[in-house]
């Protein structure tokens, strides 16, 4: 993936494995949300595959993707601002086909789920950031997908709640579903994440296990800057 | 041969370099500020008007007014206009930023119409009169060579000014990122303002220019320079090179069109359809710019009512028209009708561009087809079949507007849907095949099988149950499935993508029954008046109606129904105030300017009714705060 003469992607290779949570770290600009926008269909690559199940869909558009299990949320928010927040989540279950009470049933189960069942009734636009990714969160979810796209999903979250999201995402992973996860949250990705593939400059430069990553020399020159750990903001 | 070399130069010096001083201007506005400027033809004519009126009136030399007028007064027009209104509409939604120029093209006319009496037939005589060249037995005049000369001058120094001076580079940096280039310590707004006083001079120099070659008219100027438009699509309003080209090839095309092709009924107004098949296809053609995650703001939706509330509020407005039906004196109906109809036809509006968020300047085309339908099938006897003719061709025609209309977005839907208004003017409505030879149709109020609604009295209550019935139907859809998928589309396209939301049949369905309504209202306005001519759809009037359900919250069906109450006392007004000619245009105007001063209407998108309840419940509690959200973060939404 290149724009002009800049590569903003360089021979990136990335698996995300079902019933784990798999973690993309990098600095500012190091191309994690386009690789977001190439998995998802948003942006088209220069060359190389997206593999869904062994199944190639480099070609085919976003809304075949999502329809193929592919689900995401966005770091610049995309929510339903006009819509209440379980009407949000209802767009998209009423896609997937369920109507009236149980759509709101199953509506009601997902806001619980990532803790938005009191805002149900408010109008999406007026949420602070940390509840509205939340919501885009309950509403990707709402599409059942096999591989979901998180992008910076903690920020604007408190400690407490960063928490119960980190619960969230494994037991996610735990239901079979596979994570990938962008995030700053130091903390939160290592407490999740099964493995971590650290993005500089549009290349891979480490992956591993947590604990693997973190002592990886090469990381911290680029990325960490010598620290062990904390929030990057 | 020698009719092709001298349609050629009359393609060439007449229209093409005109069309290309215009659309350059429209291209310097467009890139400095971001706003597509409608008034850009209005400007020229203004700026043509005050040519004759220093030359022709007051004696000038011609060099001199035109001096006067293309360097001084336009130039401190256009900077005063972005100045005070267009700066802050820099992140306002595409509808307050179409309304407002918008308002100021029916503004420029209407100013124009009270200024100088368009009764009265003017002429501005070329620069060199009599003076003429011969080049290889192809004669041209000298204001033909001044018109070429003056427009590759243009194009020339624009070239210059974009590629060789600092301020220039910087415009251009301004077009691809407003925020970026603020960040380096430059002054987009500047720019801006120097970009609106290039454009308005460009404009005025081609409503000058082309002024002697056709007579001084108001809207005959305007909509000449409305064809600069589809030359400056040509340059996807970016690139100036490309502008200059599409501009000599559709001045070509119009004069060998009107030149070789056979004078057809359908095609009768040959020199006015050119233009705008020419916009359709360079919209339809060229490629659209990456759109999935394009610019895009929130604007606070009215709280939607319940199916109680509309019930009980419908039911009540029916009781307050029935009174009013027994009430009224007799002269007021003819104004009342035609206004409760032409609400019905702007509820099409609420459904489309309130909730639907897609910009139409074509609506009254849709009106137009119902009230033809309603009058040939029908008949005297207003037979119903003429009621659903009406709604299946309006709704017909709207699919078919729509299927390829539905990749566009924003402003290019705008422009498509105003190429065929303007197209449907020409071709149509223009024709007496459709009209007739004395261009006007009698159409019959319907025939209802229990109780007749025929007459004046009972025709309102009828309208205002129609009004209500339709009203409550789009509430109810609102709150549908449908309605919720529809405001998703609206407000996050990109989101729908990722959840799998098929988009395009959920838009043609809006179109479609957007274009039903708009067909249906057009047959009840038909009946208001018992006849139609061509005068009661001109496009100019959809952008009116525009304007008037933007102004009264377009996302709310209350407000329609103010806009149309407002639009008939406006005629009211008119009919008994003989100065200033035009009067209600000059108000709308003004008041749609004054969307500028709050982008989300003057009532912030709620109704008069919601303003007077909030007022009465705030004693007690505080306003709603707004979301913490960086106001940066929420304008925009560009892929990282």
């Amino acid at each position: 993936m290149s724009f002009g003469g800049l590569k903003a992607l360089d021979a990136v290779d990335i698996d995300v494995d079902t019933g784990q949570v798999t973690g993309l770290i990098g600095p500012n600009g190091a191309g994690k949300t386009t690789l977001f926008n190439v998995i998802t269909g948003f942006q088209r690559p220069d060359n190389g595959e997206v593999l869904v199940d062994g199944r190639d869909v480099t070609h085919a558009g976003p809304k075949k993707r999502a329809r193929l299990g592919l689900g995401r949320t966005f770091q610049r928010l995309e929510i339903f601002g006009s819509l209440t927040v379980l009407d949000n989540v209802l767009v998209a279950l009423e896609n997937g086909g369920l109507r009236g009470r149980h759509a709101r049933e199953a509506g009601i189960d997902l806001l619980r789920r990532v803790g938005l069942e009191r805002s149900a009734l408010t109008q999406a636009d007026v949420l602070p950031t940390g509840m509205a990714r939340l919501l885009e969160l309950a509403r990707a979810l709402a599409c059942r997908p096999r591989v979901i796209l998180l992008d910076e999903p903690s920020s604007g979250l408190d400690g407490t709640e960063s928490a119960q999201l980190g619960r969230l995402l494994v037991d996610l992973a735990g239901e079979g579903m596979a994570v990938l996860l962008v995030e700053h949250d130091m903390d939160l990705v290592m407490r999740v994440c099964t493995r971590i593939h650290v993005l500089d400059f549009g290349r891979i430069i480490s992956v591993g296990a947590p604990a693997e990553v973190r002592t990886d020399p090469a990381v911290q020159a680029a990325y960490l800057g010598g620290a062990s750990t904390g929030a990057e903001r | 041969m020698s009719q092709f070399l001298a349609l050629t130069v009359a393609g060439i010096a007449t229209y093409g370099c005109v069309y290309a001083l215009t659309a350059m201007g429209l291209v310097v506005t467009y890139t400095t500020s971001g706003i597509f400027n409608f008034a850009q033809g209005a400007i020229g004519m203004i700026g043509a008007f005050l040519y004759w009126e220093l030359s022709q009136v007051h004696g000038w030399p011609s060099w001199a007014a035109f001096t006067v007028v293309v360097l001084f007064v336009m130039p401190l027009l256009g900077a005063g206009l972005e100045r005070i209104l267009l700066r802050r509409l820099e992140h306002a939604g595409l509808e307050a930023q179409l309304t407002v120029t918008i308002a100021l093209l029916l503004l420029g006319i209407a100013v124009a119409t009270a200024i100088w009496n368009p009764s009265t037939a003017r002429t501005v005589p070329p620069f060199f009169a009599g003076h003429q060249v011969s080049i290889g037995g192809v004669v041209l005049t000298w204001h033909q060579l001044i018109i070429v000369g003056a427009s590759a001058a243009a194009a020339v120094v624009l070239r210059l000014f974009f590629y060789r001076t600092r301020p220039g580079i910087a415009t251009r940096a301004v077009v691809d990122d407003r925020e970026l280039t603020a960040l380096t310590g430059a002054a987009p707004a500047r720019y801006a303002e120097l970009g609106w006083a290039m454009g308005c001079s460009l404009s005025a120099v081609a409503g000058i220019l082309i002024a002697s070659q056709i007579n001084l008219d108001i809207n005959n100027l305007t909509l000449l320079v409305v064809n600069g438009y589809a030359a400056a699509m040509v340059g996807r309003l970016r690139s100036l090179p490309l502008t200059f080209v599409g501009a000599i090839v559709l001045g070509l095309l119009q004069s060998y069109g009107v030149g070789y092709l056979p004078i057809s009924v359908l095609w009768s107004d040959l020199e006015q359809v050119i233009p705008m098949l020419f916009l359709l296809v360079v919209i339809l053609v060229l490629p659209q710019s990456r759109a999935s995650l394009a610019r895009r703001v929130r604007v606070r939706a009215p709280r939607v009512v319940g199916r109680r509330e509309s019930l009980v509020r419908g039911t009540a407005f029916i009781g307050i028209a029935v009174v009013l039906a027994f009430t009224l004196n007799a002269a007021s109906f003819s104004y009342a009708n035609r206004g409760i109809a032409l609400a019905i036809i702007m509820l099409s509006l609420t459904l489309l561009t309130g909730y639907g968020g897609q910009v139409s300047l074509c609506q009254l085309s849709f009106a137009g087809l119902g009230a033809f339908a309603m009058s040939k099938v029908g008949g005297t006897g207003g037979s119903l079949l003429g009621i659903l003719a009406a709604v299946g061709l309006s709704a017909a025609v709207g699919a078919v507007v729509a299927l390829p209309a539905l990749r566009l977005r924003g402003l290019y839907l705008a422009l498509a849907t105003l190429a065929f208004a303007q197209g449907m003017d020409a071709a149509f409505f223009n024709n007496i095949d459709v009209f007739g030879v004395s261009l006007s149709l009698s159409v019959a109020r319907p025939h209802l099988p229990l109780v007749s609604v025929t007459s004046d009295r009972r025709y309102f209550a009828f309208l205002c149950i129609v009004f209500t019935a339709i009203a409550i139907g789009l509430l109810a859809l609102r709150r549908s499935r449908f309605g919720r998928r529809m405001l998703a589309i609206t407000d996050s396209p990109s989101a729908c993508l990722t959840l799998g939301v098929d988009m395009t049949r959920s838009k043609l369905a809006i179109f479609t029954l957007s274009a039903a309504i708009a067909g249906l209202g057009g047959a009840l306005y038909g009946g208001a008046q018992s006849a139609v001519s061509p005068n009661d759809f001109p496009f100019i009037l959809s952008l009116t109606l525009l304007l008037l359900a933007v102004a009264w919250g377009i996302r709310t069906t209350t407000g329609m129904l103010v806009g149309g109450v407002v639009f008939s006392l406006g005629s009211l007004l008119d009919a008994h105030l003989t100065h200033p000619r035009d009067a209600f245009a000059l108000l709308v105007g003004v008041a749609a300017i004054g969307v500028s001063q709050n982008p989300e209407g003057p009532f912030g998108g709620r109704t008069v009714m919601r303003m007077w309840r909030d007022r009465a419940g705030r004693a007690g509690s505080p306003p709603s705060t707004s979301a913490e959200v960086p106001p940066g973060e929420r304008l925009t939404s560009a892929a990282g």
